[in-house]
């Protein structure tokens, strides 16, 4: 009895071409959307040359010093580098007088310009990364002044200027480690949490499959309810025809995004189907229970499932990719009873963790939840009978 | 005056699953804002990093020192000094810079085998540099003091130290771009509406419809005494208040959110960009009644679109970090110029036919696309329809 449902329910959803086509479109559809939005994202976060102006009246004493060192960082006027290395932090453009460096301010070419008045001062139009590291280039330089003036009054003048050079020479105090093997790229959580939300939209054909078995709800349920066999067999076969086929689109919408985005899912494929398949079973049986427990029509029911999926989404950090941080680190325990974001989880942890450690602790928080969801399936529908329909 | 009431009986029938929608995005629309609400502020701020300091030296001069200073320009992130935690904080952008001052770096410092601090940072962004150029530059004027200044005690370098680098230069503002702020939060908040009113309308108007369209039921209404044209007038006049109903709803959070915030003249263009865009959204959905059948691909098309154009036209990730080529795509859906009208509004500070031309093209665009997409469904209705006659004529 389990293949010959098994065998027909196949059939049936390999016939229902919309569904199936709109379920494998709409993660892919959805992936190239990201792709493209995204890769324009991260360029944003590199450093990049400041453009700012320079005023300077002549009117200030450590006039030559200050050019001196502005000079040591910049590329002046026309050697424009665009590209960020590591000595060149401004681009300078002279101006004659604050008017035109005002122009060249509110016209937005400039992050802001340096007026070197009887003191230095700075003037912007916003606050800004440009705007804080040329504040913080003159602030250095008038702490450089102030630490000569305080040592020469130290030592009451006792330094010679080669000493006081040699020791003005900046020196690197800091060594970067790197946090993994992977160069952490924010975007594939966006990826991983449409992969995930796609397993968990097994749920909606999930609650079509109470539908199915529920004999009050179409004619084929009603025959289905006199077959010769348990319930649970028959529950079984059809729920299994279902996944097979849930899992076959998952995996063509993982092949698209891992082969045809690129998207990093890190080295393990196997893994990651494992994932994919834990995700599709976890999925049919949340919406098997949300079917079996609801009493309301199928629209209702589909509703409330895909509602609650999206906000899973949401919270595992679809639409705003730090609140998956946010929710661990604040209300642990929601992040815990998520299914998305246990699956996300999953996904992230192939790709971004060296020892796969919190990878099966995910996994088994999916086992446990699937194991609540038919759990609670079976038991309502264990004993439904019909005395009339 | 039966079909409008049979509209409202299929919907008050379906109420709870359509109001459990609302109620899930909009919970969505109002994490998000309130998750999102920025200083007003006007003026020269410095922009600070994220920064997490583990210091294993103790507490000698220079290294608390170097903590208080680092810390008055930075945000300190706190997060656990655990290796998977930090690696979590650092990838999800909860702090850019973390910063390890090892054990005896005080103690060895200016002398052979001196010790680096330890930093973990996400790439060589702005912020990474800029708390690298504040531990260097710390650290430089106290090697300067150590080295020079014979034997100064370590508490009367760390004065100097201090006195030097709260050395300042003084900023101005220039006599542009000062206008007040309207509030980010505000404008954010319209724009996520995009999305509860994409996916609640298309869903709403998908469950109730599709009621209508069911093969028996459509022959049963084609053969009473009623005109399809006017059928089909009073079913989209249900439909607008279903639609209304939505973005009244939506004005109440956002009023219950900003207060009376959002009767002020910036506040009172955005709610008329969203009616505009509510509307463009109503004959979405018309469309997709249509052109999807099956309930559980009306579901996903729902999804699609609605997330789709959300994350296309900016609700999400903010429209100036879009590449041209995808803004240009995205100047094809409504939403994107319904965000770019909203961000406009935000902007503009005198509100004159000349400073908000750019914000009505964006609504004459929207209303475009509403008459247009409504006049594609009315179009493929009735083709439908002759269709469906022919073929009921065959058998």
């Amino acid at each position: 009895m389990f293949k010959t449902i098994f065998f027909y329910r196949s059939k049936a959803l390999l016939r229902s071409k919309e569904t199936m086509f709109w379920s494998l479109l709409f993660p892919m559809l959805l992936g190239t959307l990201f792709y493209f939005t995204f890769t324009n994202i991260l360029e944003g976060e590199g450093f990049e040359t400041v453009p700012v102006g320079l005023v300077d009246t002549g009117q200030y004493e450590n006039e030559e010093a200050f050019l001196g060192a502005l000079e040591s960082v910049s590329g002046m006027d026309d050697e424009r580098t665009d590209e960020g290395s590591g000595d060149i932090l401004f681009n300078v453009t002279k101006a004659e007088n604050e008017e035109e460096a005002e122009k060249l301010l509110s016209e937005g070419k400039i992050s802001g310009y340096i007026l070197l008045g009887e003191d230095i001062g700075l003037v912007v139009n916003k606050s800004g990364y440009g705007a804080t590291i040329i504040k913080s280039f003159l602030d250095y330089f008038k702490q450089k002044m102030s630490t000569v003036e305080n040592l020469m009054e130290a030592t009451a003048g006792k330094i010679t200027p080669d000493q006081l050079e040699e020791a003005l020479q900046t020196r690197e105090y800091v060594k970067e480690i790197k946090v993994s093997e992977e160069s952490p790229n924010i975007v594939v959580n966006y990826f991983y949490t449409l992969l995930a939300m796609s397993c968990m939209f097994a749920s909606m054909a999930g609650v079509a499959e109470i539908t199915g078995i529920q004999a009050n709800q179409s004619p084929l349920a009603a025959r289905l309810n006199i077959v010769p066999a348990p319930k649970l067999k028959v529950f079984l076969g059809s729920a299994a025809a279902l996944a097979v086929i849930q899992t076959a689109i998952i995996a063509l919408v993982f092949l698209f995004l891992a082969l045809v985005l690129r998207v990093d899912f890190g080295k393990d494929y196997l893994l990651t189907m494992l994932t994919n398949i834990a995700g599709v079973i976890t999925g049919i049986s949340f919406g098997t229970a949300v079917g079996a427990v609801l009493r309301a029509g199928e629209n209702l029911k589909t509703g409330i499932c895909s509602a609650l999926v999206m906000l899973g989404c949401y919270l595992a950090g679809m639409m705003d990719v730090q609140m998956k941080y946010r929710v661990q680190a604040n209300m642990p325990v929601i992040a815990k009873i998520n299914p998305v974001n246990r699956l996300t989880d999953a996904y992230y942890s192939l790709y971004y963790y060296d020892t796969n450690g919190r990878y099966w602790q995910n996994m088994a928080a999916l086992g446990i939840m699937t194991l609540i969801f038919l759990t609670v399936t079976f038991l309502v529908i264990r004993r439904q009978q019909y005395e009339s329909i | 005056m039966k079909v409008f009431s049979a509209y409202f009986k299929v919907l008050r029938k379906n109420i709870v699953g359509i109001a459990i929608y609302m109620l899930v995005f909009l919970v969505v629309v109002i994490f998000s804002t309130l998750g999102n609400q920025s200083d007003e502020t006007t003026g020269f701020e410095e922009t600070k990093t994220a920064l997490t300091i583990i210091n294993e030296d103790g507490d000698h001069a220079m290294t608390a020192g170097l903590i208080a200073y680092l810390q008055e320009h930075s945000v300190s992130a706190e997060v656990k000094n655990d290796r998977e935690m930090i690696q979590d904080a650092l990838f999800f952008r909860v702090t850019e810079y973390v910063l390890r001052i090892p054990e005896g770096f005080s103690e060895n410092f200016g002398r052979d085998g001196e010790l680096s601090l330890e930093k973990t940072a996400i790439g060589q962004s702005f912020g990474s540099v800029y708390v690298d150029s504040m531990v260097n530059r710390y650290l430089n004027t106290w090697r300067v003091y150590q080295e020079l200044a014979g034997d100064m005690a370590p508490d009367k370098i760390q004065e100097y130290v201090k006195e030097d680098i709260e050395k300042e230069a003084a900023v101005s503002l220039g006599s542009g771009d000062t206008s007040e702020n309207h509030g980010y939060s505000m404008s954010y908040y319209f724009n996520m509406a995009a999305y509860s009113t994409l996916s609640v309308i298309i869903i709403g108007v998908c469950i109730v419809m599709g009621s209508f369209y069911q093969k028996d039921l459509k022959r049963r209404i084609q053969c009473s005494p009623i005109r399809t044209t006017k059928m089909n007038v009073i079913l989209a006049g249900a439909n607008l208040i279903f639609a209304f109903a939505v973005f009244a709803l939506n004005i109440l959070v956002g009023f219950v959110i900003f207060g009376r915030k959002i009767f002020s003249t910036a506040g009172i263009f955005m709610c008329l960009n969203l009616f505009i865009f509510t509307i463009a959204t109503l004959s979405i959905s018309m469309l997709v009644v249509l052109v999807v059948k099956s309930k559980a691909a009306q579901n996903a098309a729902a999804n699609t679109i609605s997330l789709g154009m959300c994350f296309l036209g900016g609700a999400f990730v903010p429209q100036f970090l879009l590449g041209d080529s995808i803004k240009l795509l995205a100047s094809f859906t409504p939403a994107y110029w319904y965000i770019k009208a909203n961000n406009e509004i935000d902007l503009l500070e005198t509100y004159t036919l000349d400073t908000m031309q750019g914000i009505l093209t964006c609504y004459a665009v929207e209303a475009g696309f509403a008459v247009a997409i409504f006049s594609l469904a009315l179009f493929i209705s009735k083709q439908r329809a002759m269709a469906g006659y022919s073929s009921q004529g065959k058998q």
